[in-house]
């Protein structure tokens, strides 16, 4: 039984080579993400200027050679600020993503597992929670709990929570009833054991494809509370506050210190969500 | 026929171009502002924002005001030393005690009634009463109590036991004092609330140079000038104040021809104003301050005062005066700007000073215990440009000395909270200003031991002592020493960084004249013109 679940999930398995690699790599969102990675990563290496190193008799100058995307109200540059910025929003975005996701997960599939008053309370938590959309959700917990990287990061995690419960109970229900599950219960394995080595392991899938859509949630989360002035303490680097901080130019024809943060935020955005559309189908396809 | 109808068509045409340059004139004699939040309350009595007090400083008539210059002028400064009356036509002064007569003739346009010694004083009682502002601006004139203030006649007030001082006929030109018409908002008391204040917060009682027309609340305030006012008969017989919260959208309509004047642009906003045809950027030299205070009290993160000198000397203040503020701005010369008349009388020039010196400042780091750097916040007032810009050029400046500055924006209340608790270790404020240039004025209402707006926490001995020997002096040259004294220590002691020392701005049309700076910064519409 755990072998075929296995191979419905990931049946695709032998296939890594750098000829899958590069065919993977000709896909659009992938090829964009891997980009926008590389920058994340790398990109401090190759940006001209301090981000954080203003330079006040050169406010708003128009891209020119020496400011490649112009400067910004303050003197930054604002190409050193849109690398910097991938860098903050992603890694922001992963963390948030992966402490939600990963508690998110346990607890859907302990729901499944155990079912009863827990399974029945964790859902009425979950129907509460996603009552209220993300961001009015997000922008009431920064309320409550305050500004700044640490709490974007919580923000994010906890409105994450609730997404990868449900889903992730709503995979594994059919395992709570499966032959394995009661042949390891017997083999005298304990619940949380059963949960970590069988449930976890047979939602990896889903999870996956959760963790890429609900990335691009994320960015999209930091972008916009940072652009209403929450998030990111300035004058660090984000897409979002960026965005805003140029706004109020656009009429004057000041069009670049928003133009370029908001391409970034909707190349990012393309590709997690192209990412994550094309892994649903495949993975459609596959349990067809 | 054809006679008839050419006749006919050439009566039309007169017809139509006179309706069109009634209308033009009209609209000539319209002033059309825009600003960046609504009026708050039509009582004087708790004007706090911006646009509130510039509705209350025209629309009632204080006791007194500057004497408004004559002639024709683009811009000009009010003289401080000379005053004229508004609703009090003269006054004498007998000792401590004041003679006031109220001026005769006037009547409150709303309702008729006439202008009396009696509105004068129920005014005052009503102010007291609710013991707001400006209970403690007559208290600072040294009215605490109804006792002091005698109605001599229909037309006469006589304020006893004053306490003479320099300020004292400045604090009476304040927005706060204007008149009300005592018998239309004595009728709306109640028992739960006897001065009205509920009914005042929405309802216009006064007899400024222009009175209320229409306020449709979150959109526009419209004025009209008063047909019963005292003094000549205003240029612009009509004022439109337009709410317009984003200032690039107030900017897009002063370039348009949409408003004749934009209030609040930033400095980046003020020099595209600048290239807009038919725009004109007035920059007059002003006493509004931008400056970062330190907690010093006891335990604050700025105890030490050495740690609080190695900050100033590492304030990049060119880059803040010539790069953020455009040049629309003069460097600080400490706690009184070098634009007030008291600089030069004073001849505060010659005090000592910071500049930057990184050298220095690391230094001055290392003699206070902190060689290997220190981390604070400092707090900013939120949606501010020209502050957010300032407090990064800070940030990246403090940076190189080893400091680690957080920034975090906060809201008015916030930082409102936060200063009166002491709850901050740095906070930035922008063009906080006196509304009265008088250096007893500002000793105390900042820096005498837990004064008013004493957020620093600062308390000096020395200090108190010194401006409070000054309290009934009038005499300028008297109080030279003292002050002379109490800012050299002041600057020793650096509570502030003072960064810059602001130009008053104004984005206007280009044939818009008759601009009075006042020391309250709260534009006079009565001088105002077409040029």
């Amino acid at each position: 039984m755990m072998s075929r679940l296995s191979s419905i999930r990931w049946g695709r398995s032998g296939e890594r080579s750098w000829a899958s690699i590069v065919r993977q790599l000709r896909r659009p969102p992938v090829l964009v993400l891997v980009f926008m990675l590389l920058i994340a990563i790398f990109g401090p290496l190759f940006a001209p200027y301090d981000p954080l190193e203003p330079q006040p008799m050169n406010t708003l100058a128009a891209p020119s050679w020496a400011h490649w995307f112009g400067t910004d109200d303050y003197g930054f540059d604002i190409f050193s600020r849109v690398i910097y910025a991938a860098r903050i929003d992603f890694s922001l975005a992963l963390l948030g993503v992966l402490i939600g996701g990963g508690i998110g997960s346990l607890l859907g599939a302990f729901a499944a597992y155990r079912g009863g008053f827990i399974d029945w309370v964790l859902l009425r938590f979950v129907e509460i929670v996603q009552s209220f959309p993300v961001l009015l959700f997000a922008l009431a917990l920064f309320a409550a709990i305050g500004g700044g990287s640490r709490n974007m990061v919580l923000a994010i995690a906890i409105v994450n929570i609730p997404m990868y419960l449900r889903i992730i109970r709503s995979t594994l229900l059919p395992l709570r009833t499966a032959e394995f599950i009661d042949a390891a219960r017997c083999a005298g394995l304990s619940g949380p054991g059963i949960v970590i080595k069988h449930f976890i392991p047979n939602a990896k899938g889903q999870i996956f494809s959760l963790f890429v859509l609900t990335c691009a949630y994320a960015i999209q989360i930091i972008a916009g509370l940072s652009f209403i002035g929450l998030g990111v303490e300035p004058p660090h680097p984000e897409w979002g506050s960026m965005i805003n901080s140029g706004a109020g130019y656009i009429m004057l024809g000041v069009w670049w210190p928003s133009i370029f943060p908001g391409l970034a935020i909707v190349l990012s955005v393309y590709a997690v969500n192209g990412l994550s559309r094309e892994q649903m189908t495949g993975q459609l396809r596959g349990s067809i | 026929m054809l006679k008839s109808l050419l006749i006919r068509f050439a009566v039309m045409a007169v017809g139509v171009l006179s309706l069109l340059s009634v209308a033009q004139a009209d609209g000539h004699r319209t002033l059309r502002i825009a600003v960046a939040d609504d009026v708050a309350t039509m009582d004087p009595t708790f004007g706090q924002s911006g646009a509130t007090n510039l509705f209350l400083k025209n629309t009632y008539l204080q006791p007194i005001q500057y004497a408004i210059p004559a002639g024709s002028y683009e811009s000009t400064n009010a003289d401080t030393t000379d005053f004229e009356g508004n609703s009090v036509a003269s006054w004498e002064v007998n000792g401590n005690n004041i003679v006031l007569s109220i001026r005769q003739g006037m009547t409150f346009p709303t309702t008729g009634n006439p202008v009396t010694a009696d509105d004068f004083w129920w005014t005052l009682e009503r102010a007291l009463g609710t013991k707001a502002g400006p209970a403690w601006v007559w208290g600072n004139v040294g009215i605490t109590s109804m006792d002091q203030v005698k109605r001599v006649d229909d037309w006469t007030i006589e304020l006893i036991d004053t306490r003479p001082s320099a300020i004292q006929f400045p604090l009476m030109r304040d927005q706060t004092l204007g008149l009300l018409d005592s018998k239309e908002v004595s009728s709306h008391a109640t028992d739960d609330d006897p001065w009205a204040l509920e009914w005042m917060s929405r309802n216009y009682a006064g007899n400024g140079a222009y009175v209320l027309d229409t306020w449709e609340p979150g959109t526009r305030i419209v004025l009209k000038a008063n047909p019963n006012f005292f003094a000549d008969e205003p240029f612009f017989n009509r004022i439109e104040m337009i709410v317009i919260p984003e200032s690039s959208n107030r900017l897009a309509m002063l370039s348009t021809g949409d408003v004749d004047i934009a209030f609040a642009l930033s400095a980046a906003e003020l020099s595209r104003a600048e290239k807009a045809r038919g725009v004109k950027v007035l920059s007059i030299p002003d006493r509004q301050k931008l400056n970062v205070g330190l907690n010093v009290r006891p335990g604050g993160a700025f105890e030490k005062v050495k740690l609080r000198q190695a900050l100033a000397y590492a304030v990049p203040y060119d880059d803040i005066v010539f790069g953020v503020l455009k040049d629309r701005a003069a460097k600080s010369a400490g706690p009184m700007s070098v634009n007030s008349r008291f600089f030069s009388l004073y001849n505060l020039a010659d005090m000592p000073n910071y500049y930057t010196d990184l050298d220095k400042a690391k230094e001055l780091l290392q003699e206070a215990g902190h060689g290997d750097g220190f981390a604070f916040e400092l707090i900013t007032a939120k949606g501010v440009p020209h502050v957010e810009q300032a407090a990064a050029n800070l940030k990246s400046s403090f940076a190189k000395i080893g400091v680690d500055m957080t920034i975090t924006p906060v809201s008015q209340a916030t930082m409102g909270e936060k200063n009166g608790q002491g709850t901050y270790d740095a906070f930035m404020r922008d063009w906080l200003t006196d509304y009265v240039d008088d250096p007893y004025y500002h000793f105390f209402l900042w820096w005498g031991t837990g004064v008013v707006i004493n957020w620093t926490g600062y308390s000096n001995t020395e200090v108190d002592e010194w401006y409070q020997s000054t309290a009934s002096i009038v005499d300028d040259s008297e109080r030279r020493g003292p002050y002379r004294n109490a800012i050299r220590q002041l600057i020793k002691d650096s509570p502030m960084l003072w960064l810059a020392d602001g130009d008053y701005t104004l984005a206007v049309r280009e044939d818009i004249g008759g601009i009075t700076l006042h020391p309250d910064t709260l534009l006079y519409f009565r001088p105002l013109n077409r040029m």
